[in-house]
Parts: C-alpha cells; sequence; structure tokens
C-alpha cells in the first residue's frame, strides 16, 4: 500500500502525518507554553498596576562578571541569550544530523548544546546572586513597626521575596519565580539532553533506525530557547 | 470492516540524504543570523534608550513585542520544524494556543488591568482604612495598649 502523504484523512495513517510521540510533545509543549503564559501576563497586569514603583531594567541588571563597579547594562544577559540561541543551532544541527543517520554528528552537536545549557545555567545562578545581594549603596526603606506602633528605618540590600532595593519587590518575586521556573527547564533540558547523547553514544538509535528521539528532545530545547526570548523581552528590555 | 495494520512509519519516514542535508542546514544557519542580527538590534536599542529618549514610550514596547514575534515565530516554524508539519498539526498546535495567549493578553492589560490600575483604593476600601489608620496613630504617636497594639488593628478589619 502506497503511504502519500494525505491531505486530508481517510484513515490508514495519523491525520497529522507525524509519529505518535512527536503529537504528544507537542501536547506537552502546548500546556508548558500556557503555563508560561499564564506567569508573563501575571507579570504584565502587575506591572501595569504599578507604572510608578518599577524599577528599570536596564538599572539592575548592569553588572558583568569580573569587572566590578562597571555600568554595563544588558552586556551580561545579551551574552546569555546568545548561547542559548547559539544552544539552539547546535541542537537543530544535531536533529539534521539525526535525519542523516550520522552518529558522529549528532553526538558533536549535543554535546555543544549539553556546554551551551550548563553555561546558561551558571550565568543564572550569578545574576540571582548579584541580583540577591544588591547594590554596595542598598537602599533605605521606613515601615511601622505592628508590635511597637514606631516608625522604623533600615538600610537593606539586593531583592528577595519581601523586599526589593531597586523599586517595587513584585519585580523581585516575578523575577524569581519566572527565571526560576525557566532556568528549571533549562536545567531538566540538560539533564535529557545527557541521556540521549549517552543513549546515543550507546547505539540505541542506530538499533531503532531512526533518531526521531533526539528530535523530540531537541522540540524541548528549543522550547526552552523560545520561552527565553519571551522573559528577556519583558524582564530586560521592555 | 477490514483491519489494517499497515501504518505508516513517520520516525523513518523523515530520514533525509546528504544533499537535502546541506540545503537544510543552510536554511538554518539563515536563520541563526536573521535572530541574531534582531538580538543585537534589541540589544542596542536597549543600550541606548535612554540617550535616545525611548524609555518607557509606546513605540519602544510594540517595537520590542514585535521583534520577539518575529524571533518565536522562527524558532517554532525553522528550529521546531513546525514550518514543514502536516497543515493540520500546525493547527491544531497553533490556532488553540494563540487565541488563549490573545484573550490573556487582552485581560491582563486592556481590560482588568487596566480596570484594576484606576480603580485600585475602591477595591480593598477596609485594607486601605485599617493602613491609613495605622499610619495615623503611629504618627501621632497614641498607640494606646501596648500589649494588644497588633491586635486591636488586626480585628478593626473585620
Amino acid at each position: 500500500m502506497a503511504h502519500a502523504k494525505p491531505i486530508d484523512w481517510g484513515g490508514n495513517a495519523s491525520p497529522f502525518a507525524s509519529s505518535y510521540g512527536k503529537i504528544f510533545m507537542w501536547f506537552f509543549l502546548i500546556s508548558d507554553a500556557l503555563t508560561f503564559t499564564s506567569l508573563l501576563a501575571a507579570y504584565g497586569f502587575h506591572r501595569h498596576q504599578h507604572p510608578e514603583t518599577w524599577p528599570v531594567p536596564s538599572d539592575v541588571f548592569h553588572h558583568f562578571p569580573f569587572l566590578h563597579g562597571t555600568h554595563a547594562p544588558l552586556w551580561y544577559v545579551g551574552f546569555m541569550t546568545f548561547v542559548l540561541i547559539m544552544s539552539s543551532v547546535t541542537m537543530v544541527l544535531a536533529v539534521e544530523a539525526g535525519h542523516r543517520k550520522n552518529k558522529k554528528g549528532v553526538i558533536i552537536w549535543m554535546f555543544w548544546t549539553i556546554v551551551g545549557g550548563f553555561t546558561f545555567v551558571g550565568s543564572q545562578a550569578w545574576e540571582w546572586y548579584i541580583f540577591i545581594n544588591g547594590s554596595d549603596a542598598g537602599a533605605t526603606r521606613d515601615f511601622i513597626n505592628y508590635e511597637t506602633g514606631q516608625w522604623v528605618s533600615d538600610t537593606f540590600h539586593g531583592a528577595n521575596l519581601h523586599v526589593n532595593e531597586y523599586g517595587n519587590k513584585l519585580f523581585g518575586n516575578f523575577f524569581f519565580v519566572i527565571t526560576g521556573f525557566h532556568g528549571f527547564h533549562v536545567f531538566s533540558g540538560v539533564i535529557i539532553n545527557i541521556i540521549v547523547l549517552l543513549m546515543v553514544v550507546n547505539g540505541a538509535m542506530e538499533r531503532r533506525g531512526h533518531y526521531e528521539m533526539v528530535e523530540k528532545v531537541g522540540l524541548y530545547w528549543h522550547f526552552v530557547d523560545l520561552v527565553w526570548v519571551f522573559v528577556f523581552t519583558f524582564f530586560y528590555l521592555l | 470492516m477490514e483491519f489494517n495494520d499497515n501504518y505508516p512509519n513517520y520516525e523513518t519516514m523523515a530520514i533525509h540524504s546528504e544533499e537535502e542535508g546541506v540545503k537544510v542546514r543552510k536554511k538554518l544557519w539563515r536563520v541563526f543570523w536573521i535572530m541574531l542580527v534582531i538580538t543585537l538590534v534589541e540589544l542596542g536599542i536597549g543600550i541606548n534608550q535612554d540617550s535616545w529618549g525611548l524609555t518607557g514610550t509606546l513605540l519602544l514596547k510594540f517595537t520590542y513585542i514585535i521583534f520577539t514575534i518575529v524571533k518565536a515565530g522562527y524558532i517554532v516554524y525553522a528550529f521546531m520544524h513546525l514550518g514543514d508539519e502536516n497543515h493540520l498539526m500546525r493547527k491544531v498546535i497553533l490556532w488553540p494556543y494563540i487565541s488563549f495567549a490573545l484573550y490573556l493578553v487582552y485581560m491582563a492589560t486592556i481590560t482588568e488591568g487596566t480596570y484594576t490600575r484606576d480603580h485600585k483604593y475602591l477595591l480593598d476600601t477596609q485594607l486601605v482604612q485599617q493602613k491609613q489608620k495605622i499610619r495615623e496613630d503611629a504618627l501621632k504617636g497614641k498607640h494606646g495598649g501596648e500589649e494588644h497594639g497588633g491586635d486591636e488593628h488586626k480585628e478593626s478589619g473585620h
């Protein structure tokens, strides 16, 4: 029986002309995308509420490793974005090598993808460290001690879930939740990449006769990059 | 009804030749350069936005959002190969997601977001009054009943 690609579904084939695994990887990614969309929409909602106290991102993230005290807004996050786009390219090259059943190519490109993923996660950890520790000057806040009913004034540095020296504390809350959730995705993507790389090295894909597993983990990896494109815009640029 | 077990093997149908691979790689690298240029333009604007007087303008926001959507489109269509998939698969992935996302953005910024911003003080009058009372008391320096001062304020909220 010939399998011409069905234009409209007539049975005996997948209506989506795709394998089961790939379709369900896409469905999982849609649900994950909805989660991130909701988080970013909530961020937009709260940002919309507090236009006057919302920090300007380029005033918050202007550090660069090993260059203490320099004012280099967006350079480091630009580097992180480049690393993630680059690892997306190496991943898609691994998928392409898999389509040619080129085991060596898949291994090389997946290896570089994993290196890029670890670089990104490490950069994010550094960014969190800087954000949590804050500037040398810090900020002063006045608040009422509810126990004594007195005004209290103290200086604090950096941001956490309760205070944020740069402005509205909701900025810090959303920053930690959304970039943390994204960083968790990157980390799990790296782990899954390592597992699939080991399977490729052991020849599991050759025994199966196709490298679709690489394509599926590639979909997940590109999705992580896709989310970062939005996080980058909404947290660092707007 | 006749049972047909001759289901296509989509996994191996994706395999292509070396010549096709050269073409695919060329396309992927072109997408990479486009995305790199867009990112560099975004960064250039971001770094210079203060000196160009663009900070916080609507024009700048829409520029960034359009750039972002272009990049997202390239990732989904080229890197994730959605452009090469069956049209039904493309639609079943994109249409539900896009309609939901648009509605959510509409709610978060245009309707609900703007309403709650403009009516912030109507929404929780009780809390606002409670906070004001504490503030006034503290400014006056009068806070009778040290032992249960905190509880008193909490109870007045109910």
